[in-house]
């Protein structure tokens, strides 16, 4: 797929330069100088500051930041699929909807003990996504998209069902409790779903540098090339759906345990297109970009919320057109964004920053090679 | 027998809809290899304009929709001309996946006009219903099945006769070797995007009349919904896709009154699941997907 641009760069370094170092030195050295780690700082700095910020912050604050988990979580399960194994789909709020129906269930049968419920989410996304087998996974691309799209059509309307029958009006979700620690809101549950994040995050970036991983890689670059080097692509396209979702079940759970109960309404197409949103803004070729992007998504409506106004005032447009209007114009702007994301910006913020840090490092070097010439010249 | 009947009045109705909102997405898909989500968005704008015209502007119905197909196919060619044509040449499937976006765009656009609740519609059309070997027609149905039979008749003849069209199918068979005979690729994917936009705005317009209301999910759903069609006939068929929608309109009134009407999409997207699994390029579609 061409949206998605290879963006590690080989580091320039100069070996005569370096060899008289000592070694922790020349590492720090070597890292500085490579292309893109300025970028890989900022946006881990950033989500480490925002992560710190939110859960010292109020209540409010606290509340946006376990949505920006939850979907932080989420978008990394999107991430594996679309970033490593380079398909797209729009299954993504079908898995969430396993996630969260999964836990409603458990919890209406009384087996509520908090971990089970995530580690069973993620089971059964896992054999959803191997099960439902895609036929669409033989083919690249449009295909994916299509059957992806139905399998989302069917697995919401199956939760409907069962939501009408068994529980009208939503399934109650249980309050979180950890060996005995009620973490079931505030801060509490800020860390907790902190920490699961953290664990979730280990375990995607433990897989990518298996051989896992490289197998994903090499179906990204070209599935002609990894089938000749022996890849069963069909295979292995498979796999990275069925960890796409799983990890995006747990999402699903943990977005049940948020808001208190699971409802099939709220798992549409537009929740799919979201997540692939935060995906593509923060940029697809990694780990970091994918959370930046769920960070951003998550937070914009409400700076918006708190900026339009008065912007609007500003133009000359009456302020309560967007207090009246807010979901509406949200989804629109939203979808006008992942639009340009897309089409024009394909590798996000990330990509817009590491193209920033290129021209840097170039206007630095080339001063500094100038400087080098007039030194030699003088000599 | 009757209730038989009745199903089959109804689907060959509904069918010749599906068939109207599968040509869209199979012209576009000939001339561009872009599967246009943004087709959804086009219906509703039609029907919206569609809406408009008939309670603003207080004209008849068969007018309301020439305009209404006329604005919407001179929306969709800008559309394509400054937002898509640089990208889509290159690209297709990142287009396709960019047509997502701009649906929901004018999905948005078009509930802070409208609102999200369904507009009902003036009584434009009689709603008398027609007995005809013990079934009941209503007026609207024959309406709308003519219009999309016409509407469908017309888009062939575009394709078949005319110079653009000609053109059109000239691309879709063997690009290059169209362009390098001097067609230009970019004026014919243009085109295709306007004709594609008038049929959207028809299918829009005509399933509101049938439904008597102007409701917004309906109609944008109404692209979503169709895809097994779409997927039944193969993508880059704009003739099969007429037989594909009257036969998976069939199955769904099937599914409908032998198992009941939350059954319905389940067993359609199965069935387009399955087809996809079988048969992707579909019944009357070029086989071209790579397969591994």
């Amino acid at each position: 797929m061409t949206i998605l641009g290879n963006t590690g760069d080989s580091d320039s370094l100069n070996p005569v330069d370096t060899a008289h170092r000592s070694a922790p030195k020349r590492r720090l050295r070597r890292l500085v100088r490579k292309q893109g780690s300025g970028t890989n700082l900022f946006i881990y700095a950033l989500i480490i500051a925002g992560a710190i910020w939110a859960g010292l912050g109020n209540a409010s604050v606290n509340l946006i930041g376990q949505y920006c988990i939850v979907y932080g979580i989420a978008a990394l399960g999107q991430q594996l699929l679309i970033g490593s194994a380079g398909q797209v789909a729009l299954s993504g709020a079908a898995f969430m909807c396993i996630g969260a129906f999964t836990t409603g269930m458990l919890a209406s049968v009384g087996a509520a003990a908090f971990p089970i419920p995530i580690l069973v989410s993620a089971a059964i996304g896992l054999i959803v996504g191997l099960v439902s087998g895609l036929p669409g996974l033989r083919f690249r691309g449009l295909y994916l998209l299509l059957s992806s799209l139905a399998l989302l059509f069917i697995v919401v309307q199956v939760a409907q069902m069962y939501e009408n029958t068994y529980h009208p009006g939503g399934l109650n979700i249980p309050l979180l409790y950890f060996l005995g620690l009620d973490l079931s809101v505030g801060r509490a549950l800020y860390v907790a779903l902190l920490v699961i994040l953290f664990i979730v995050y280990a375990i995607v970036a433990w897989l990518d540098r298996t051989g896992v991983g490289l197998v994903w890689h090499t179906i990204r670059e070209s599935e002609i090339a990894a089938a000749i080097a022996g890849v069963n692509v069909v295979r292995w396209k498979l796999y990275a759906f069925a960890a796409s979702g799983a990890i995006t079940s747990v999402a699903g759970s943990l977005f049940a345990y948020v808001v208190g109960f699971a409802d099939a309404g709220a798992f549409d197409l537009t929740l799919s297109i979201t997540l692939l949103t935060m995906v593509f803004i923060g940029g697809v070729s990694s780990r970091s970009g994918a959370l930046l992007g769920a960070a951003v998504i998550t937070v914009l409506p409400t700076l918006l919320a708190s900026t339009m106004p008065g912007l609007l005032s500003k133009v000359g447009l009456a302020s309560g057109w967007y207090a009246t209007n807010r979901s509406e114009v949200d989804a629109g702007l939203f979808s006008l964004l992942f639009l340009i994301v897309v089409l024009f910006e394909p590798s996000g913020l990330e990509g817009l920053m590491r193209s920033g840090e290129r021209r840097i490092r170039n206007l630095v070097s080339s001063k500094k090679n100038r400087a080098d010439l007039e030194v030699g010249g003088q000599s | 027998m009757s209730v038989a009947a009745q199903a089959v009045e109804g689907s060959i109705a509904t069918g010749a809809i599906y068939g109207l909102v599968g040509s869209g997405f199979a012209v576009i898909f000939r001339a561009t290899k872009v599967l246009s989500f943004t087709q959804s968005g086009f219906m509703l704008v039609g029907a919206f304009t569609f809406y408009d015209i008939i309670t603003v502007w207080k004209l008849g119905f068969l007018l309301a929709i020439l305009i209404s197909a006329a604005a919407v196919a001179a929306l969709s060619a800008l559309v394509y001309f400054f937002v898509f044509a640089r990208v889509a040449s290159s690209a297709a499937f990142a287009t396709s996946i960019a047509t997502i976006g701009l649906a929901g765009v004018f999905q948005a656009i078009i509930a802070i006009k409208f609102g999200t609740t369904p507009l009902t519609l003036p009584l434009v059309v009689s709603s008398h219903s027609y007995k005809f070997l013990g079934v009941f027609v209503p007026t609207v149905d024959i309406i709308s099945t003519v219009i999309a039979l016409i509407g469908f008749a017309l888009l062939l003849m575009v394709l078949r006769f005319t110079p653009v069209g000609r053109r059109m199918e000239a691309v879709a068979d063997n690009a290059p070797l169209a362009v390098h005979l001097g067609v230009s690729a970019a004026r014919t994917s243009t085109a295709a995007w306007a004709l594609a936009g008038a049929t959207a705005a028809v299918a829009g317009s005509i399933f509101s009349l049938r439904t008597f209301v102007v409701d917004p999910a309906g109609t944008s759903n109404l692209a979503m919904v169709a895809f097994p069609a779409i997927i039944l006939a193969g993508m880059d068929s704009v003739g099969g896709v007429l037989l594909g929608g009257l036969i998976f309109a069939g199955v769904q009134n099937f599914v409908y009154i032998v198992w009941g009407e939350q059954w319905v999409t389940i067993a359609s997207f199965v069935m387009m699941l399955a087809l996809l699994g079988v048969r992707p390029s579909g019944f009357f579609g070029t086989p071209d997907a790579v397969r591994l």
